[in-house]
């Protein structure tokens, strides 16, 4: 739109100054018919981009509404009307990104060909690669911080790569310089973690609650900070913090879990069971949550609940390790030798020793 | 309603008396004046107590003096029962029935015999409370059994019961002390199996891979029952089938028309200690099963009267680990009642076996201990006895011995392994998991019957979930991964190695010497045969030592194996089948117990038994010529590993030679890691890898 514009003022201004001189009116002169001819074909232009701005307008519908396939062709429309349609190229590569990688990057591309101070498509390549190969994500985000050295996200999202690595002290770095750049919640929750992984708790609630007092609202950190009150044996602290995180998300399951299980730790079985429902109820196919359940009640002598709790847990996730091992517990106290034992095989399997150890002396 | 004064009193005191005369029971004599209408059965009752009071007086003369003898009770009561079906309201004969059950594998029936007398009549003899003090006891009621028991001590004054006194004393302390014992919870499951009968089911003796019991159980049986309808004691074998004993076979090359009776059975199933009566005394006796059928029976650690076997009674019998010892059951020591003595043996080939040796003050006791198990780690005996602290009769105790062969402190098993009943017997499996005990507690099926004893072994504690969204960008939760670790509790140190010895290429089964060897001493630790039948073969292998296995048969190699268990080593289990190869060009062996040090050539001390071996085998077979090949791992680099492997099988050679194997006969080549037999990528498959083998290259 903005490259129509200086057209417009000439449009415009040519108008004013042949407004200006005397002419004869009934004759049509060649720069007359030029100037006639462009307004027809302005306005013809006019059209054509109405037309993608109103197939993109359509296509950001449906694409607000996640209905990602159906977007696509709308998106589509626009940039062939429009090839330089770079807002269509970023939306379209959304939704590519939910089928087909190849062609969700040629449009981030495009994109950034389009505008190379963009750096949104880069973003997005760069989160496509992440999926597929870290190591291009990472060229990714080096080809962003070349182009602009205090992209602090790029920054971060190296430490994020480099925290999946398990390069805890690198991915701290990172984290650190990014924040040097752009302090915000986000990164410094990140950090917290480095710091926990490293075993810095200390450090790590510092950056939590640095986190929480620029961003009060974002639960899994409070939830983060409680984990690590709860390593550390500050049970009442941990509840309280898994508490605030409820209160910012009341469907925040993950926080309802891990109160539960520090609650078990406590031996308050019935605290924890409720903790556990409430997480069953945010999200009903929430594994961890079943295994822990059928913990309680093993705990509490009910060892058919607590089996039928870990068959739950293993059919929203069929190679949970933890859950075989604790079923063929469970198992084992209702002299089910021969379901312990093909548990702990499959325990085993999946890669717990502690099963086999089990396999050997109570079913070999 | 107004009642005529005199005939309502009349009336009234009648039916008092009826009414009282129901409410009170009466003791009924046996009196002609009680039994008008049947003297002729009235006799009979009279002569069957008598009968009966004799050999009740023999049960208990033998009771004072620490013996025992329920077969003598179980008569008098076949007997006293005649009498009761006639006559069951007489406090005297219930108080005699009642009593002799307590003495009996049936004690739980003794129980309301003694309640009855109560009823019948408050007029006891002064042992009546010591009778009853042990009936309450068996309940588990420990403090109204003091009770009786101290009124016994107080109102029995007569010299008639002082012996008892002694018993008395022993049972107060057991009563006084069972809230300790019982204080301590056990995590254990004991389970009545399934082959058990009303009939006595005891003396069980289990293999060490838990898959062979042997016992022995008076249930009918081919023989004629004696006039009490009591069947002889005969030897059963049941294997383990989908985690049972179930079906039962009389061992019938064993069982006479005698009491045959089971003691012990080796760890491998192969041998079986049985103890049979000649000449007035019991001896111990060992069989051997080859192939399918156990072998006539011999006399244990030596001739009768001699090595271990005196003038008294050797019973219950157990072997230990390298079959040197057997430790028993006698009543021919100095004390003169039942206790655990050991023999060991100076030459077995003539049968020679050394004097019996008490276990030790800390095992032994004045009363009687009533069997004796060796655990395959080696250093555990299990053993039952009436003394010590017990809940009551015979209880199971454990005992550990240390460096210098002394047996130390027993423990008491505790509940629910022992009550107050009697429980004897132990035999495990090598883990320990499993254990088999014979008790005749209540709700069995009859008599004594076995338990099988499951130890759920360490906690296994339940391992929780938590989860956090670490990094913000990324929404999937990272769970923690710890997985909770038991608290161990002790756990046996041993491995225990069985398979088959089988033709390498017709997979027969093969009668094979085993010699298991501690390579560091060059001792030999135990040998023995495979089953020929079958092949089977189990060893049980106590931790802390180097082991050199050689499995060996005429017209094969010798096949060897190391097992290397450091001290703490915990439970292991290995099932592997050997196969001999024939004496024949082209067949190779690996020699596992050669060792060198880790880049050197010379061979270690710890090699020489299993070259001896060799040698052997080149001095047998005279014709035969072998290549010794050195190999290595991928470990290093390639041309060193060829040098050192050469070097190797060169050192290997020239002991050969030394030790008199014409030099003509061998080769040496070093292979270095071009030859593997296992993947380089595991430690395990890199030690197989590191070997030293012979080829046969001409015969």
């Amino acid at each position: 739109m903005y490259k129509l514009f200086p057209l417009l003022c000439f449009v415009f201004l040519f108008n004013k100054s042949a407004d200006s001189q005397t002419s004869d009116s009934t004759k049509v002169n060649s720069l007359e018919q030029q100037f006639g001819d462009s307004i027809a074909q302005i306005n013809e232009q006019n059209e054509y981009l109405k037309a993608s701005r109103d197939a993109y307008n359509e296509g950001l519908i449906l694409l607000e509404n996640e209905n990602y396939s159906e977007a696509i062709p709308y998106f589509t429309k626009a940039i062939d009307i429009d090839s330089i349609f770079l807002q269509a190229y970023l939306s379209r590569a959304k939704c590519y990104e939910k089928s087909d990688y190849d062609l969700a990057i040629a449009d981030y591309l495009k994109t950034f060909d389009l505008d190379s101070t963009n750096f949104l498509s880069l973003y997005g390549i760069a989160s496509l690669y992440l999926k597929t190969d870290k190591s291009l994500a990472v060229e990714m985000y080096i080809t962003i911080l070349s182009f602009k050295g205090d992209e602090y996200l790029a920054m971060s999202q190296l430490g994020v790569i480099a925290f999946i690595d398990e390069k805890y002290e690198d991915a701290e770095q990172l984290f650190t310089q990014s924040l040097v750049i752009n302090t915000n919640a986000y990164t410094l929750n990140d950090r917290g973690s480095c710091y926990r992984k490293l075993d810095k708790f200390d450090l790590a609630i510092n950056d939590y609650l640095a986190a929480i007092a620029l961003n009060t609202n974002l639960a899994f950190i409070y939830s983060n900070l409680a984990s690590i009150y709860a390593k550390q044996g500050e049970v009442d602290k941990a509840l309280s913090y898994y508490d605030l995180a409820i209160t910012k998300d009341a469907n925040y399951a993950l926080a309802y879990n891990n109160k539960a299980s520090l609650l078990l730790d406590e031996n308050e079985f019935e605290k924890a069971k409720i903790e556990i429902d409430r997480s069953l109820v945010a999200n009903t196919e929430y594994a961890p949550a079943f295994n822990n359940k059928g913990v309680i009640n093993h705990q509490m002598k009910k060892y058919n609940e607590a089996i039928a709790a870990f068959d739950k847990a293993i059919q929203f996730d069929v190679n949970y390790a933890k859950a075989y091992l604790n079923r063929g517990i469970s198992k084992q106290m209702i002299r089910d030798e021969d379901g312990a034992c093909l548990d702990w095989k499959k325990a085993k399997e999946l890669g717990i020793m502690m099963a086999k150890k089990y396999l050997v002396n109570d079913c070999e | 309603m107004i009642v005529n004064s005199s005939w309502g009193k009349n009336l009234f005191l009648v039916g008092f008396w009826l009414i009282a005369s129901v409410t009170v029971a009466q003791d009924i004599a046996f009196k002609n004046s009680n039994f008008k209408e049947d003297k002729q059965g009235l006799r009979l009752a009279k002569g069957n107590i008598t009968i009966a009071d004799e050999m009740r007086e023999e049960g208990i003369e033998n009771i004072l003096v620490m013996q025992e003898d329920n077969i003598l009770f179980m008569q008098a009561i076949f007997h006293y029962q005649k009498a009761q079906d006639f006559n069951p309201n007489n406090a005297e004969l219930n108080y005699k029935i009642g009593s002799s059950y307590l003495f009996t594998n049936q004690k739980e029936k003794a129980a309301d015999y003694l309640l009855r007398v109560r009823e019948l009549t408050s007029d006891f003899p002064s042992d009546f409370l010591f009778f009853y003090g042990m009936s309450l006891q068996l309940q588990g009621d420990y403090s109204q059994a003091v009770e009786q028991f101290e009124q016994f001590k107080l109102s029995a004054k007569s010299k008639v019961y002082e012996r008892y006194q002694v018993l008395a004393k022993k049972y107060t302390k057991d009563c006084l002390g069972a809230s300790e014992i019982l204080a301590n919870s056990h995590r254990i499951w004991v389970d009545n199996i399934a082959l058990n009968t009303e009939f006595d089911d005891w003396s069980p003796c289990l293999s060490a891979d838990g898959e062979l019991l042997i016992f022995t159980s008076n249930q009918p049986n081919e023989n004629q029952a004696n006039e009490f309808g009591i069947y002889d004691q005969d030897i059963y074998s049941s294997a383990l089938s989908a985690r049972k004993f179930e079906s039962v076979l009389p061992v019938s090359e064993l069982n006479t028309e005698d009491n045959d009776v089971v003691g012990g059975l080796s760890y491998d199933g192969q041998r079986l200690l049985i103890f049979k009566q000649e000449d007035g005394n019991t001896d111990v006796f060992e069989s051997k099963l080859n192939g399918l059928k156990w072998e006539t029976p011999t006399r244990k650690m030596g001739e009768k009267l001699r090595g271990g076997n005196t003038d008294g009674n050797e019973t219950f019998a157990s072997f230990d680990p390298p079959d040197v010892k057997v430790y028993y059951i006698t009543d021919g020591g100095y004390s003169g009642n039942k206790n655990i003595y050991f023999s060991g043996v100076m030459n077995r080939e003539r049968n020679l076996w050394g004097k019996g040796q008490s276990a030790g003050h800390e095992v032994n006791t004045k009363f009687q201990e009533g069997s004796v198990y060796i655990h395959p780690d080696g250093k555990t005996m299990y053993f039952s006895s009436q003394g010590h602290n017990s809940l009551g009769g015979y209880d199971i105790f454990v005992s550990h011995v240390d460096d210098l062969g002394h047996w130390g402190e027993p423990i008491n098993l505790g509940y629910p392994i022992n009550t107050p009943y009697d429980d004897l017997f132990y035999s495990a499996t090598a883990s320990g998991r499993y254990a088999f005990i014979a008790s005749n507690r209540a709700g069995g099926m009859g008599g004594l019957d076995i338990y099988k004893l499951t130890y759920w072994g360490a906690d296994k504690p339940m391992s929780a979930d938590v989860q956090d969204q670490l990094i913000a960008s990324i929404a999937k939760p990272v769970s923690d991964n710890t997985i909770a670790k038991p608290i161990l509790v002790e756990e046996k140190s041993l491995t225990v190695f069985k398979g088959k010895v089988l033709d390498a290429i017709t997979k027969k089964p093969i009668k094979a010497a085993i010699e298991i060897i501690l390579n560091e001493s060059g001792k030999v630790y135990t040998s023995f045969f495979s089953n020929s039948a079958t092949g089977k073969f189990l060893l049980s292998l106590p931790a802390g030592n180097n082991y050199g296995i050689s499995v060996s048969a005429d017209g094969y190699l010798f096949h060897s194996e190391n097992f290397d268990l450091p001290k703490g080593d915990g439970f292991n289990s290995v099932t592997k089948d050997v196969e001999l190869k024939n004496i024949k060009v082209g067949s190779n062996i690996a020699l596992r117990n050669v060792f060198f040090n880790t880049g050197k050539w010379e061979v270690k001390d710890d090699s020489y038994v299993e070259l001896a071996r060799l040698v052997l085998l080149l001095n047998d077979v005279p014709s035969l010529k072998i290549e010794i090949s050195g190999h290595t791992d991928n470990i290093g680099a390639e041309s060193f590993n060829e040098l050192l492997s050469q070097r190797r099988a060169d050192a290997v050679v020239n002991y050969l030679v030394e030790k008199g194997v014409n030099k003509n006969r061998l080769s040496a080549k070093g292979y270095g890691q071009s030859n593997p037999v296992d993947s380089n990528g595991t430690a395990e498959g890199r030690a197989s890898n590191r070997r030293t083998e012979f080829e046969i290259i001409e015969n």
